[in-house]
């Protein structure tokens, strides 16, 4: 319980040691089920070992006198349960956290203590993980997601569902630059009532610490949901399902010659697909995106579930991609750059976990599309449907994009078609991939940095160069590679210019006071 | 191979650009920007370092070819050569790292056979770090790196006067600062 506290002491941008902690009255306890459910494996495990020596003393009890083979066991069992008992206790009691105007703090371990505080302007995503266990308890980890790099989040555990969500939702809403319960409030934030229940306005803020308050989920509309037969199909139709079912043919023609033996040798393959499968299976089980206010909503997994919510303005880049066997049915995959998702702690990795940079696992053009249009509603260009088109399934030259030259098929066999750079008004569009087709969007005000690059070969053979668009670590593939040099090396300039200007005309950091719907 | 009339000529001025003089189709060395070079004295910093690695195996081959079999000269001359290599390719390479401040963008340029331009807003600068090694220390030059939110952003500046180093992060702090956005 308490080794996190040991790897999470370095400050990273957006969160080091808190200036001004929240006073004592402001903190809350986590779940009374946090140390059972941390120390699960732990407590199986002692109990696995306990109670087996037990029951083989039982057995074959006459080798000692009755009395002892009883109590013994008995006494050592009680004793390490009192022991992790209490231990869990007072654990339990330094675990805290406190949310105020705009800082999310927590607080957990006794001997090494830390504490942790988020500033809600730096917030990137908000993630409700429901892990399996903690199900049976009813309860919930609340990860507030940073751009700092490796670990740079805050994670709640364990919380009741309903406290998280109210959390979640405070988080959000104060992250949105909503106030709460405050007299201040403009009289126009009276429709933004969804949010913020203005029951009782004149109330105090230093209320009752234990009360959460009131901010109401912002609504949503549920925009896709995966359906099951979907999710098995899109298994089925990859590329280590393919090769599995490969090894197993191989085996079923071998079977005549070499006998019952060669089980053996393709039982390891068929239990890493069957695990792969599992894994990817429960990971998207249910996947559902939805809309609201406060951003993109998805949900998936099985046995544990994963609710993500990522703001408005925290999608760094979008890929759509399509692998070689979902083309027969058009299926696309949509993923997204999020600052601090792609840098995955090595505590986490769990079958939701991989899932985090995806906003629609399996889903027809059609819906690929409107995901994309949902995450960049303008794409800047005259006839967006034809750009897109030529961006996902299109190959050689069209209108708006520069292509790699023909002279670089010499190295570049079958995927040089597909090399392509368009530019919008809005954002960069890669794309690329034969077999594997792929395309990148990297929106103007979210570009981080330009490079041009160029080899040997591309210098004194191709005259071409690469340009890569920057964006946060994550799926999303940024670099157009092959393009005429002399047009890389002026689209480069002209792209700093227009990222500078996209930048510039960027609002505030909080989404609805942008929005103008809260002052 | 290079059939594009669009394309002719472009190949050979790449190697005699490095004081970025405008007018040329080269990429790398765009008209109106003047690159400042770093430090020469990064070329005698490398070369110790190359020497460092490259004579402890080179003095052993010598000797066990000498004293074990007449085979392991070859070894003797491919490090040799790798040295030789060196020696023309790392006065070239400084010579090609240059950086430019721009009114908005730093502007990083490196390389000599993988050419790199790196455009970085000052507004993106996250972490602007400088290090010295013992034998840069030894030289008074420093190496200036920017981090971004991307961890793709590759602008290290080798070879730089520590003052000048010092000089740059503080002039690279304030203009961050002065046009911050957000991610």
């Amino acid at each position: 319980m308490s080794t996190p506290a040991t790897n999470a002491d370095q400050p990273t941008p957006g969160q080091s040691e808190a200036p001004g902690a929240p006073p004592p009255s402001q903190w809350r306890r986590v779940h009374w089920s946090t140390p059972i459910v941390n120390g699960a494996g732990t407590f199986t495990v002692l109990l696995t070992i306990f109670g087996y020596n037990w029951a083989s003393d039982w057995l074959e009890g006459s080798d000692y006198s009755i009395h002892v083979s009883w109590w013994i066991p008995l006494a050592v069992v009680g004793g390490v349960i009192l022991v992790v008992g209490i231990y869990s206790y007072v654990a339990w009691r330094f675990i805290g956290y406190a949310i105020d105007a705009d800082s999310v703090h927590f607080q957990h371990g006794i001997i090494f203590r830390n504490r942790r505080y988020v500033r809600l302007t730096r917030l990137q995503a908000v993630d409700i993980i429901h892990p399996l266990l903690g199900r049976f308890f009813g309860v919930c980890a609340l990860d507030v997601q940073t751009a700092g790099g490796h670990d740079s989040r805050v994670k709640i555990f364990y919380l009741s569902s309903d406290e998280a969500t109210a959390l979640r939702n405070e988080i959000l809403a104060r992250a949105a630059g909503i106030k709460a319960r405050s007299q201040t409030q403009p009289p126009h934030a009276a429709d933004m009532a969804h949010r913020n229940s203005a029951t009782q306005p004149g109330d105090a803020q230093d209320h009752d610490a234990a009360a959460l308050p009131a901010f109401d989920e912002a609504p949503e509309r549920v925009f896709f949901t995966l359906p099951t037969s979907r999710l098995l199909g899109s298994i089925a139709l990859s590329m280590p399902t393919i090769a599995g079912a490969l090894v197993v043919i191989g085996f079923l023609i071998a079977l005549p010659f070499a006998g019952l033996q060669a089980l053996i040798g393709i039982l390891p393959v068929l239990a890493g697909l069957a695990s792969w499968v599992w894994s990817v299976a429960a990971g998207t089980f249910n996947f559902t995106l939805a809309l609201s206010p406060d951003g993109f909503r998805t949900r998936h997994g099985l046995t544990e579930t994963r609710a993500q919510t990522i703001p408005p303005r925290r999608i760094q880049a979008i890929s759509i991609r399509q692998p070689l066997l979902w083309r027969w049915k058009d299926w696309w995959k949509v993923e997204i750059d999020v600052a601090g998702y792609g840098e995955g702690s090595d505590s986490e990795n769990t079958s939701t976990s991989g899932l985090r940079n995806t906003l629609l696992p399996v889903g027809t053009r059609a819906e690929a599309e409107t995901v994309l249009w949902l995450v960049l509603p303008n794409l800047g260009v005259e006839n967006p449907q034809e750009t897109l088109r030529h961006l996902l399934v299109g190959s050689g030259p069209a209108p708006g994009f520069i292509c790699a030259p023909a002279r670089t098929r010499v190295f570049d066999w079958l995927t040089w078609r597909r090399r392509a750079l368009c530019i919008t008004d809005t954002a960069l569009l890669i794309r690329d991939g034969f077999f594997r087709r792929r395309a990148g969007v990297v929106p103007h005000e979210r570009t981080q940095s330009l490079a041009l690059s160029q080899g040997p070969i591309d210098r004194h053979f191709l005259h071409t160069a690469h340009l890569e668009a920057h964006s946060v670590s994550g799926p999303v593939h940024t670099v157009a590679y092959h393009l005429p040099e002399h047009e890389a090396g002026r689209i480069i300039w002209e792209q700093a210019e227009r990222a500078r200007r996209a930048r510039h005309d960027e609002g505030p950091e909080e989404w609805m006071v942008r929005a103008g719907r809260v002052t | 191979m290079s059939q594009d009339p669009l394309d002719q000529g472009t190949g050979e001025v790449s190697h005699t650009t490095r004081d970025g003089s405008p007018g040329t189709a080269d990429p790398f060395a765009p008209a109106g920007i003047t690159f400042q070079p770093v430090s020469p004295t990064l070329t005698k910093a490398r070369f110790i370092i190359a020497a460092i690695c490259l004579l402890p195996p080179l003095i052993a081959a010598i000797v066990l070819a000498v004293l074990v079999s007449g085979w392991i000269w070859i070894a003797v001359v491919v490090l040799a050569g790798i040295g030789l290599w060196l020696g023309w390719l790392i006065p070239r390479q400084v010579r090609a790292l240059g950086y430019a401040e721009a009114a908005d963008d730093l502007i990083v340029r490196r390389g000599i056979m993988f050419k790199k331009l790196t455009i970085i807003p000052y507004g993106r600068m996250q972490i602007v770090d400088v290090s010295e090694g013992p034998i840069a220390r030894h030289y008074q030059i420093a190496t200036v790196q920017l981090h971004t939110a991307a961890a793709e952003t590759d602008a290290e500046i080798a070879g730089l006067p520590l003052e000048e180093a010092n000089r740059l992060r503080d002039r690279l702090s304030a203009r961050g600062e002065a046009r911050l956005a957000g991610l």
